[in-house]
Formats: structure tokens, sequence, C-alpha cells
């Protein structure tokens, strides 16, 4: 079993987990805990079955077998990929950020259906950059102040578990830099537990504290410190393609090897 | 005699066209808003099979449970129901979309009323008095009915506009928040099959269409907010089934048309005066 440091109990754990679809098994014996204060970046190549465990950790989709327990209380907080969202929807940024407040920690099924505070949901909108943006449609903001409005709603449910699917894809540079510090900041000081899934190794190498690596063919799945599992061997069974890893000042960069078995 | 003159011969068929017209539009909105504007159009037929249905069994098992505790509108509030959750729940496959269900539906629903309404002693145009009323006069009970029922859908469309649309809007977010999205799925389903059964019974299939397709659509071009949106649709709903009667009145002309025109006029309007008062984002 993988565990994470510290003596806190998990915000989830996952105890000899079968994810899947129906009949149809992807993973079996997942053991994953999560405790609050860590960043894990989920990775693996596409059709790994990630999603599939993203959905199984955020009770969305039953385990097939094995326990997901989380801690009594837990909030989750679930940031979705960009572009899911239709343009018919004329929603204020502002009203989009207080749809976060629905199914908060307290009362039952029918009861959880009350939006938070425009004053909640305006502190967030300006901690994360996008102060003028409340009165705006959602719709028309770019894609990268959409994905933070986005984490602006999973926040003002002051989640103790942060999940996030690509945060930053389609983000430049700037925008991924300033995410992921709010991550960190979240992480760090607050003591939230974070789960990002992502393709990008470096980006999971410079900000998880560990890393859960999944491939499907064949079924595996590791989790582990950065250094532990981000070497060109592993990810070379995984992708099935040489793999450099690389130390550029302190952090990992992670390509595909030039040359035979990598790039072409 | 004057259209305010003749009042006593109109109150009730207004009030409840004007009502269930103002339900339908608010469900209305959420149709536009999950890109299903044809099943409303589906649901008026699927109202007729419940109807065909009761007069079937009426002929056939006169014993049948359930004849004579409901009359032929409740059953087709109960077939349309029914309907609108087997059709709102059910899943694109990667055969069959969502859009050749509500044809299916459609098309199955009418030929069965054809049909079935041809082998019971009523026929066909006492079936369709029952489904569609004759939007001139309008039985005490029917009326009460209708007023009951859309109350009821406008209650719960007001309640909870800003939580059906922030599921419709993400639903997969608002699983992973433990929003009961199923359950609010169930709830909006069920009250368009409600107010499309009492709304087709009172006025016809096609002002019921109209209402559905646009007050939903001319209140999305105007105003951001979930409850304004179901509530200025739900007023143009009203205010067309009114002007449409009046000016049926006045000018002769069939009663569901006139509310039609009126809901179409009244969107050709609002997308007027988005154009004239500008993008005010």
């Amino acid at each position: 079993m993988s565990q994470a440091p510290g003596a806190a109990a998990p915000l989830i754990a996952l105890h000899g987990v079968a994810i899947g679809h129906g009949r149809r098994r992807l993973h079996e014996g997942l053991e994953l805990e999560v405790r609050g204060g860590e960043t894990l970046a989920l990775v693996g190549p596409n059709g790994a079955g990630k999603s599939t465990l993203l959905h199984t950790l955020l009770g969305m989709q039953p385990a097939l077998a094995g326990t997901v327990t989380r801690r009594a209380g837990l909030t989750l907080g679930f940031v979705p990929q960009r572009g899911r969202h239709d343009p018919i929807f004329p929603l204020r940024t502002i009203d989009v950020v207080a749809t976060g407040g629905m199914g908060a920690r307290t009362g039952a099924g029918w009861l959880k259906l009350t939006a938070a505070s425009h004053h909640d949901a305006s502190a967030l909108l300006a901690e994360l950059g996008l102060t003028d943006q409340g009165p705006r449609p959602f719709r028309d903001l770019s894609g990268g102040q959409q994905r933070r409005a986005l984490i602006a709603r999973a926040l003002v449910r002051r989640p103790d578990l942060l999940v996030l699917d690509e945060p930053t894809a389609g983000m430049d540079l700037p925008s991924e830099h300033d995410l992921m510090a709010l991550v960190a900041r979240l992480a760090s000081a607050h003591g939230v537990g974070v789960i990002f899934v992502t393709h990008d190794l470096s980006l999971a190498a410079r900000n998880a504290s560990r890393i859960a690596l999944m491939s499907r063919e064949p079924p595996a799945f590791a989790v582990d410190t950065v250094e532990a599992l981000l070497t060109g061997e592993r990810l070379g069974r995984l992708y099935g393609r040489a793999m450099d890893v690389q130390d550029a000042g302190g952090a990992a960069v992670v390509r595909v090897a030039a040359g035979p078995g990598g790039a072409p | 005699m004057t259209f305010f003159e003749s009042s006593f011969l109109w109150l009730d068929v207004v009030v409840a066209s004007a009502l269930s017209g103002a339900a339908v539009a608010a469900v209305g909105v959420h149709a536009t808003l999950r890109r299903v504007v044809f099943l409303p159009a589906a649901l008026s037929q699927v109202a007729g099979l419940g109807v065909v249905t009761w007069f079937l069994l009426a002929h056939r098992l006169p014993g049948f449970p359930g004849l004579e505790l409901a009359d032929p509108g409740a059953w087709a509030i109960l077939f349309t129901a029914l309907g609108a959750l087997a059709l709102g729940f059910v899943r694109e496959g990667r055969a069959i979309t969502r859009e050749w269900l509500l044809g299916a539906a459609f098309v199955g629903s009418a030929t069965a009323v054809l049909l079935i309404g041809a082998s019971v002693p009523q026929g066909v145009h006492d079936i369709d008095d029952v489904l569609f009323g004759n939007a001139i006069a309008l039985e005490r009970s029917v009326m009460w009915q209708a007023v009951g029922v859309s109350l009821a859908v406008l209650a719960v469309q007001v309640a909870l506009a800003r939580p059906f649309v922030a599921s419709a809007f993400d639903p997969e977010t608002a699983r992973a928040h433990g929003v009961p999205v199923r359950r609010l799925d169930a709830v909006l389903f069920l009250c368009m099959g409600a107010a499309i059964a009492t709304n087709t019974r009172v006025v016809g299939a096609l002002p019921a269409f109209a209402f559905a397709v646009f007050p939903g659509a001319g209140a999305l071009r105007l105003v951001r907010d979930a409850r304004a949106l179901v509530l200025l649709a739900a007023l143009t709903g009203a205010l067309a089934a009114f002007l449409g009667y009046w000016l049926s009145f006045e000018l002769s002309l069939p009663t569901g048309a006139c509310m039609a025109s009126v809901a179409g006029a009244v969107y050709a309007a609002q997308t007027g005066a988005e154009a004239l008062l500008g993008r005010r984002d």
C-alpha cells in the first residue's frame, strides 16, 4: 500500500478496489490513500482508466470490488475538463461560481440545493484574478478565465479534497504557473488534499508530492514519490516508447527520447 | 358584445390557458437549454396515447383498475409524465440519437392514437375533443384541474430553477458535489409531462408546442439568472395565451394559431430588443 507521509487520517482511501464499467474490470486490487496537505498527480496514457478512477473516487461510479472510504463529513471540490459547457447557457460567472455551494456537506439530498452567497463567490473570483468578471456571462470568458472560475466554484464549498481533471490543458505558461501555485498554496497553507489528472509528466513532476501511474496494457497501478516513479525505464514501459527524464535546475523534464524506440 | 363584456363566456378557458401556458413556457426554458425542444411535441402525442388507452380499456375491459378513479385527461397526464421520464432519462447510443428517439415516440404515439381511435366506439374526433378541448368552452372540472396542475408546476419551477439549471449546465460536477441530479431530472421531466398534457388538453397541441419553444428562447436572449429566465418565460406564455385568445375573438381566427402567432411575435420582439439594447455583458 502506498501511504502519504503524516499521521492524519486519510481523506479518502481505496482498499482492494476494482474499477471498471459493468462487468468489465479495468484495474483490480487498487490501494491508495490521500491525506490533507498532499498533492497527488494521476498520470498515464489515454485509456489507462484515469477518468474511471477519478469517478470512483468522487463517488460517481461504484467500485466493482473492495472498499472506498471517505472521511466523515468530507467535502469534495471538483474541477472538470474544460470545454464541456454548452454556450447556450447565459449564466453570469458569479452565478456559476455560486452553484458550487450546492451539495454542501449538511442536509439531506433534497435540502442540498442552496447556492453559495454572491459575497463568497465574489471574494474567490477576486482571489483568482477575476475581480471584474462576475457579471459577465461565463460563456464569454476566455478558456483560462473559465478554468479559474471553475476552480472558484470548487473552492466556494471550502473543500477538504480538491480534484482537478486536466487543470492546465490549453493554458499558456504563465496561467499554468499561477494555477499550480494556487493549488500548492491551498495544499500547504490550508491543508487541502489535491488530486489532479494530467498528461503533462513534467507538470506532475514539478507540482505533485506523489504520483499515481496507471497503464492499461498491461494493467498496472503504482503510487510513489516523483523521484521513485518518474524514471526513463519506468515511463518507457508505461508508454511503450523510450523516454528521457532530465533534471533542469531541480525540476524534472520528461520527454520522448530521440532515436530508436523514441521520437520518430 | 365586446370581448370584455363577454368575459363570462371565456374567463374559465382563458384562466386555464394562461396558467397552463405559463407552466409549459417555464418548463420550455429547460427543454431549450437541454436542446430537446421536440420533447414537448412528442409528449403531446403521448398524451393522446393515454386518452385512447383509457377509451380502449373502457370499451374492451370495463372493469380495468383505475378507469373509474381517473378520467381520460388524468390518464393523459399520467402517460405524458411517464413518457417524459422515459424520454428524458434514455441515453444516446452510437446508432440512436435523442432526436431519433423523440421522433420515434412522436410517430409511434400518433400512429397508435389513430389505430386505437378507429377501433373504439367514440372514434378519433371524440378523443380529440377530450385531448385538445376546443379552446372555446371548458368544463369547470377541467379548468380547476388545469389550474391546480399548472400552479404546482410553476411553484416547483420557480423554487428549483437554479438547481435545475446548474445540474444541466454541468451534470458531472453537480454529481461529484453531491447534488441529486437524477432526482432533479425526474422532477423536471414529471413537471414537463404534466404541463404539456394539461396545456394540450386546454388549448391543443400547436399552441402547447409554441409555448414550449418561444418564451424560453426569448427569455434566454434577455436575462441571465435562472429564476428570472423561468419567470420571464412564464409571463410571456401567459401573455401569449391571453392575447392569442383576444385576437382570435376580435378577428374570428383559429384560437390555437393565434396563440402560437403571438408567442412567435413576442419572441421576435425579444430578439429585436436584444439587438437594440446591445449585449449588456
